[in-house]
């Protein structure tokens, strides 16, 4: 009793933290803003239900939802791959309640068990209650019984629950053992592969919440409970956290020489070079290159679910996934952001706007050769070679489009800026309309192929206009930031 | 070299430097010192260009850093208050981008000098995360000097350093300030302002309390300890 009255005392302490932290950065009204926007989108999008339940039966709307919601889950809970880099994180000079373990005789697997729970209980009323308290607000207008919507509450933060807890079981196999992972990877591939080619079973129902959504059986939220219980435990029991004190490392002076390879980049060859040393050393390439590409395989993997397992028919070609990836590739930016503290920087001859352009510079790099790798490959795999030059120019305009447009609303602090309602409803602004363009283009490319392609072709050149006037802009924006937060 | 003239910043309600007026001369050592959270580390940033004044005139090396930071930090070496130079980069990779950052011709023969002078071979091939607190600081304080500037500004320099190094910093300072170099430097370290210092002022709740040498800023017969004690007793008994 007195363990669980400690390990609740650390959660909410940890909640208070997490809301300081964040209000410290982008304002607390502004902090509070973001789950009224979540609120306001799924109140927006329950009032246009009817009309939207013409085209998707109302079982595979709840069917998408969870979908989304599960890999939602997937998405934030490969906690145990950067456990050290949480345990260490630090914000300027700010220290973290997970740093405690350093001077303090507490264990650190207690304290990240409470990390853990605070991770849920902040993304369930970050994301999950605004999204369900939508669906509840429209209830005068739709009609919905209050009931389904509770029970949708429930069957929803059981996705998002799923989602968390395999993704943390399985971050914290990886660590342990690569090879465990691959058998663990390896049979849940099998088992759904099984179900969706023999159709033995409906490969939906082996998502517990999503059974339970569709059948209403107790049995199905016993299970769903005891999956997550069981990946939790074994997550936490499992997991790895490294302070510092591990052996260091030696490296032969190699500064003055990767910023001669980076030259072309003038007065950002120091920086660049910095930055790239730093890519290296912290293995954050591959990481990089993963936030890059993964989620557009996730993305071409769930319309392969809606394609074959919904039946639902949509034809997508190499300029929609061009401009995916333009869209995507914010989350390099972000990485790139989080490599190191600048503070050291605050006494040096150095502005913001400098280290900015050097991470463009440096993004711009990595994205090209690796989403000139993943068109090639995706255009051989879809047989739409005969497009892949329209796609390159598609993919490398939204990347500058949306890089440059998210450095300049976020500067160097992407991460907090974009929790930021007032940036993001900016953000929002600059990208959504373009995509959407492009995106509607792209589903009607097969009906005219020269029009379509160029009308594509006007709206990259659009982008590219507005990029180069933002990318002009970035020194006015940020020049005199600080390094430090203040 | 410095000037400032009724300088003022505010964070909020709170006014951290409160109308302050002094000038340093070239060649001179000042020090600044007070109690925890009086403005030291905040009037230093202001001299420096890190943060810009609410109010008030300053200008350092004839330049004014609220409007031209950029031209402050080139002219200029800073030793910050807490010392965190880049992650991944070993000792004397942190010195050579010091150098490319600089524009400094000669940076390789430099940094071995420094390495060799704070006795850093060892551990000039660590990445800074890795490296202890006072090596830390043994670094910063080689990068804000590295390109002898004739100003330098020094926040809690000897912090981290054992006496060894205290005793190498203090013999190089007399040396850069023989050379004409002028050093500003905020210290708790009474005995070291004391020694080392050509003239003093007291900072309390943002307000310089009293400016001189070190022998005269307190009454007559009062040692600089018990005049900061005196000067600055309200504070100190109510921070507790």
């Amino acid at each position: 009793m007195e363990q669980l009255a400690r390990h609740l005392g650390l959660v909410r302490l940890m909640m208070s933290e997490e809301r300081r932290l964040n209000a410290s950065m982008i304002g607390g009204i502004q902090f509070l803003m973001f789950p009224v926007i979540i609120l306001f989108m799924a109140l927006v999008l329950s009032l246009a239900s009817s009309q939207l339940l013409r085209s998707m039966p109302l079982d595979q709307a709840y069917l998408l939802l969870h979908a989304v919601i599960v890999l939602y889950g997937i998405s934030v809970g490969g906690l145990a791959l950067f456990s050290d880099r949480i345990a260490e994180r630090r914000f300027g000079q700010t220290s973290l309640i997970l740093q405690t373990p350093l001077t303090q005789p507490i264990d650190g697997r207690e304290l990240f068990a409470a990390f853990y729970v605070k991770e849920i209980i902040y993304y369930f009323l970050y994301s999950i209650v605004p999204i369900i308290g939508g669906i509840a607000l429209s209830i005068p207008v739709t009609g919905f019984p209050v009931t389904s919507v509770l029970f949708l509450l429930l069957t929803t933060t059981l996705s998002f629950l799923i989602g968390l807890s395999l993704s943390f079981f399985l971050s914290s196999m990886y660590v342990r053992s690569r090879a465990l992972f691959g058998v663990l990877v390896g049979v849940m591939a099998v088992v759904f592969l099984t179900g969706f080619v023999t159709k033995a079973y409906d490969v939906a129902d082996l998502i517990p919440s999503i059974a339970l959504q569709r059948t209403h059986e107790p049995l199905y939220l016993a299970i769903a409970l005891a999956v997550i219980a069981l990946f939790s435990f074994v997550a936490i029991m499992t997991i790895q956290v490294k302070y510092s004190g591990r052996a260091s490392e030696r490296h032969e002076a190699r500064m003055l020489e990767t910023a001669g390879s980076f030259t072309f980049a003038r007065s950002c060859s120091a920086l660049m070079g910095k930055d790239w040393i730093d890519l290296l050393r912290s293995r954050t390439l591959v990481p990089v290159v993963s936030a890059y590409v993964g989620p557009l395989a996730i993305l071409a993997l769930m319309f392969w679910f809606i394609g074959n397992v919904l039946t639902v028919r949509l034809d997508l070609n190499m300029v929609f996934y061009a401009a995916m990836i333009g869209f995507f590739s914010v989350s390099i930016y972000s990485w790139l952001n989080m490599l190191d503290n600048n503070a050291f920087m605050e006494v040096l001859p150095v502005t913001v706007a400098q280290v900015i352009r050097t991470k463009l510079l440096l993004l711009s790099m990595v994205a090209a050769v690796t989403s000139t790798v993943f068109l090639i490959a995706l255009g051989a795999m879809m047989g739409q070679l005969g497009t892949l030059p329209l796609g390159l120019v598609v993919g490398y305009v939204t990347t500058a489009y949306t890089v440059t447009s998210t450095a300049y609303l976020t500067g160097l602090r992407t991460n907090s800026y974009l929790f930021d309602p007032a940036v993001l409803a900016k953000f929002s602004g600059l990208s959504i309309p373009p995509l959407v363009a492009l995106v509607i283009m792209s589903l009607s490319f097969w009906m005219d192929p020269l029009v379509v392609s160029i009308l594509v072709l006007a709206v990259c050149g659009v982008l590219a206009l507005v990029t180069y006037l933002l990318y002009r802009r970035i020194d006015a924006r940020w020049g005199r930031e600080s390094f430090v937060y203040q | 070299m410095i000037v400032t003239d009724r300088l003022v910043r505010a964070f909020g309600d709170v006014v951290a430097v409160d109308g302050v007026s002094f000038r340093v001369e070239k060649g001179e050592l000042f020090g600044l010192l007070g109690p925890n959270g009086a403005g030291k580390s905040t009037l230093l940033k202001l001299l420096t260009g890190q943060l810009e004044a609410s109010s008030g005139a300053c200008a350092v090396l004839g330049i004014d850093p609220s409007r031209d930071p950029l031209d402050v930090k080139k002219g200029i070496g800073i030793v910050p208050e807490v010392e965190s130079p880049p992650s991944f980069l070993t000792g004397r990779e942190y010195l050579h981008f010091i150098g490319l950052v600089r524009g400094i011709a000669d940076i390789r023969e430099r940094t071995e000098d420094w390495i060799e002078r704070l006795d850093m071979k060892e551990v000039a091939t660590v990445p800074c995360k890795d490296l202890s607190k006072g090596t830390r600081q043994k670094l910063m304080i080689a990068a804000a000097l590295i390109h002898e500037p004739p100003l330098v500004f020094l926040d809690e320099p000897f912090s981290g350093l054992d006496p060894r190094y205290q005793r190498l910093l203090k013999e190089y300072l007399s040396d850069y300030l023989a050379r004409g170099g002028t050093v500003f430097m905020c210290t708790h370290i009474l005995e070291i302002a004391e020694k080392m210092c050509t003239r003093i002022a007291i900072i309390d709740r943002g307000r310089i309390v009293a400016t001189g040498g070190p022998a005269s800023i307190g009454r007559e017969g009062e040692t600089l300890d018990q005049a900061f004690m005196r000067l600055t007793e309200r504070t100190a008994s109510q921070g507790v």
